[in-house]
């Protein structure tokens, strides 16, 4: 049993909270209040070889999580999930053929030019895609619709999911002939809305073999729920940094308000979250990296992620009284992006019922 | 990082398990589903406890020179999981607390006949450090021991000294220096409760378990009595509640329950078609209970760990506890909702487990008050933990 971070992972962390350092100031931050992406950043990771090894082509996703944390921490607006573990890491799962050219592509043009579109309305299960795709001449047309897709309206190619007679399939489109509609959601997340209905996708754009889509699309939502656990963990620590130095320093009553213990116990009740967070996340990441089974796990943490970023950003808002919601101190960003993450991917209502059928099953 | 039991811890719970499996005949089962034994003290757990003492079961954290086995932290877990999971009152303060110090800080009369005695699973200690006056805040305590001819004179009161109705010596905080700090003047002594001056009286408990109230008159114990250096009882006390912590919250038997439960509603028939577990709400109260045990084990493991590897925070202690005693509550709830009616029905054919969860639940409440309340648990880690101001 061993609980510690190795010299490496410290490593990476400290280099890259020292190059977010310069894309975290509030001044920096005010720019992408109304559309949260920050194309220079990304390029920024890229060049410094935080997304793919140049030299090896390989993509650690260890590393992608310690990431995911210090962009939740300094809610920088930039998610890697769709680009990074939904699309690189499941072609190089999928042996891909031409996922060298991707790479190519990545290191000379730094964009975000992959993506993924795999949430559809009220589906909380993405394993279990509800667009149909109907044999046609030379592949499948499909019918449906995907939302929340990251940076849709720039991607060259998306991988979209799809369920047919012959089982689940995925596939990496071409998005210039798509139905692709821009959605203002509240966090300012860049996200699409695709309209699937009538689109053909040929045989060659698939990427799985029959009967492999449904294992690669449950391996997709294992590493969402990490990705997601580790930008809450980030974003969670920081709202309870403020919330324990915020109520340190205001004073009522002639004493910090930190030294009631109706004020004390509601952030120690926080401290207490974050740790059941980061422990289930350490758990989950084990027995990924193992190659352990850990569905009950994913969904658990899942549901724990949801519960604490609620937990927190509620806490942490009443905690600090009106500043709490003042956009002048920055919390209310935390706030915003932790409801987001809450929300997408399934919820922990979901993930809990998930997870007792799970349990319950009788064999 | 790798968050799972080596092959050797796999391989020591694995032999635990057989172990107590063969240590529990019908006899001592049918003693420990005897409210009066619930705490042990019964003729079958006095053997049972001897037979543990000769096959080297006893003394687990003990430092090898002192006839211990000199388990690391994450091996003592195990071990108190796996017993925890029987359900036998292992007297863990007497073989894991009071014993060691006495072994290391005892004269050598108490290491010779007390500590030895104590591996072989012949003596019992209950622990009096609470009185009337004297709770979460321990240090206030007015118990008296006074120097008297060769030995010192002991007169008070303690509350709650559990197994004192079975002990053979309390473990005792007694103030010794009215002079200094409060904390500062307390020593630690062994007092025979075969002594004239030594009384109690029973306290009922709600949870049916029973505790008493002792009384301390005119009790001359020898200077060999006294644990430690004069005045250094505070250390001593101090220095071991981690472990005691971390022996009442350990996941282990919620964790048997949890799967007998679970076994059981899947085969416990609603209507001719359904199962127990076929209902939706019956599900997710098993899902929670499950999402707990996950964070409760991980808690519990995270703290041995820091305890094997010296890196263990202030806080980390706190955590355990309060998380531990309130899931405690919270799983127990969702347990018996799950059986509904049936969980209180005692010595019937429809009982559920004889009515257990329903006094596990009775019982859980004392967790989160006592070991050090979780009020002052959160106060810890609002200060150590958060560096928030000191509360008032």
């Amino acid at each position: 049993m061993d609980f510690s971070s190795s010299s490496e992972e410290k490593l990476i962390r400290e280099s890259l909270k020292k190059l977010l350092e310069s894309f975290s100031s509030e001044d920096y931050l005010k720019k992408f209040d109304s559309h949260r992406y920050d194309p220079v950043l990304l390029s920024e990771l890229i060049t410094n070889g935080f997304l793919v090894d140049q030299d090896t082509n390989k993509i650690n996703f260890d590393v992608i999580k310690i990431l995911s944390e210090e962009l939740g921490y300094s809610n920088s607006p930039l998610n890697l999930s769709a680009l990074v573990s939904d699309v690189l890491i499941t072609l190089q799962e999928s042996s891909f053929k031409g996922l060298s050219e991707i790479f190519m592509d990545l290191f000379s043009n730094k964009l975000y030019s992959y993506t993924s579109a795999l949430n559809e309305p009220l589906n909380f299960e993405i394993e279990s895609p509800k667009v149909t795709g109907n044999l046609s001449n030379n592949g499948y047309e499909l019918s449906g619709t995907k939302i929340l897709s990251y940076n849709l309206d720039i991607a060259k190619k998306a991988l979209i999911s799809f369920i047919t007679d012959d089982g689940v399939y995925l596939a990496l489109i071409e998005t210039d002939q798509l139905e692709i509609t821009s959605l203002d959601v509240t966090s300012k997340a860049p996200y699409s809305k695709l309209n699937l209905d009538g689109v053909i996708v040929s045989k060659e754009s698939i990427i799985n073999k029959s009967g492999e889509g449904l294992y690669l699309l449950k391996n997709i939502y294992a590493r969402r729920v990490l990705i997601q656990a580790s930008l809450a963990r980030g974003m969670v620590l920081k709202m309870l940094e403020l919330t324990a130095a915020y109520t340190s320093e205001r004073e009522q009553f002639d004493r910090p308000i930190g030294s009631f213990q109706a004020v004390s116990h509601r952030a120690a009740n926080m401290f207490i979250d974050h740790q059941e967070l980061d422990l289930n996340l350490q758990q989950a990441s084990y027995l990924y990296s193992s190659g352990s089974d850990l569905e009950n796990q994913i969904l658990n943490l899942k549901y724990i992620t949801g519960n604490v970023l609620h937990r927190t950003s509620y806490a942490a808002q009443h905690l600090h009284g009106g500043m709490g919601v003042a956009k002048e101190y920055p919390l209310w960003r935390y706030c915003l992006s932790a409801k987001e993450h809450e929300i997408i991917n399934g919820n922990s209502s979901s993930a809990l019922e998930a997870l007792s059928k799970n349990i319950t099953l009788n064999q | 990082m790798k968050i799972e039991l080596t092959k050797n811890q796999q391989k020591l719970k694995d032999e635990l398990k057989e172990y107590f499996l063969s240590l529990l005949n019908k006899e001592l089962l049918s003693e420990m589903s005897d409210p009066q034994f619930f705490e042990g003290g019964g003729p079958e757990f006095k053997k049972a406890l001897k037979i543990m003492g000769q096959d080297g079961w006893i003394g687990l954290s003990w430092p090898k020179e002192f006839g211990g086995k000199e388990f690391t932290p994450i091996e003592q877990y195990i071990f108190v999981e796996e017993i925890m999971r029987t359900g036998f009152p292992f007297p863990f303060l007497t073989t894991e607390s009071v014993g060691p110090m006495i072994a290391q800080h005892g004269s050598d009369w108490a290491k010779e006949t007390i500590a030895k005695s104590i591996l072989k699973g012949e003596t019992i200690f209950a622990i009096g450090y609470s009185e009337p006056n004297a709770g979460t805040d321990l240090a206030s305590l007015k118990t008296q021991a006074l120097p008297d001819k060769e030995g010192f004179k002991i007169n008070g009161q303690k509350i709650w000294t559990s197994l004192a109705n079975y002990a053979d010596y309390i473990w005792l905080a007694a103030r010794t220096n009215n002079e200094v700090k409060k904390h500062k003047g307390i020593s630690m002594f062994i007092v025979p409760t075969d002594d004239d001056g030594f009384s109690y009286t029973p306290i009922q408990t709600l949870g049916d378990v029973t505790t008493n109230m002792t009384y301390y008159d005119d009790i001359y114990v020898s200077k060999d009595n006294l644990v430690g250096e004069l005045n250094s009882g505070w250390n001593l006390i101090t220095s071991q509640l981690n472990l005691e912590r971390l022996a009442l919250v350990n996941h282990g038997p919620v964790d048997e329950l949890y799967h007998q439960l679970l076994s059981l509603a899947k085969k416990t028939k609603v209507d001719s078609t359904n199962v127990l577990s076929d209902i939706d709400w019956v599900k997710s109260n098993f899902a929670k209970i499950y999402s707990g045990l996950e964070t409760l084990k991980l808690i519990c493991w995270k703290q041995v760990w820091g305890m094997e590897n010296n890196v263990l925070s202030m806080t980390d202690a706190s955590l355990a506890k309060i998380y531990g005693s309130e899931y405690f509550i919270e799983a127990y709830r969702m347990m018996m909702e799950i059986f509904g009616e049936l969980s209180i029905i005692r010595e019937d054919s429809l009982s559920i487990l004889n009515s257990r969860l329903e006094r596990m639940y009775r019982t859980a409440s004392i967790l989160t008050f006592g070991g050090g309340t979780n009020e002052v648990q959160r106060d810890i880690i609002s200060m150590a933990g958060l560096l928030m101001p000191r509360s008032r």
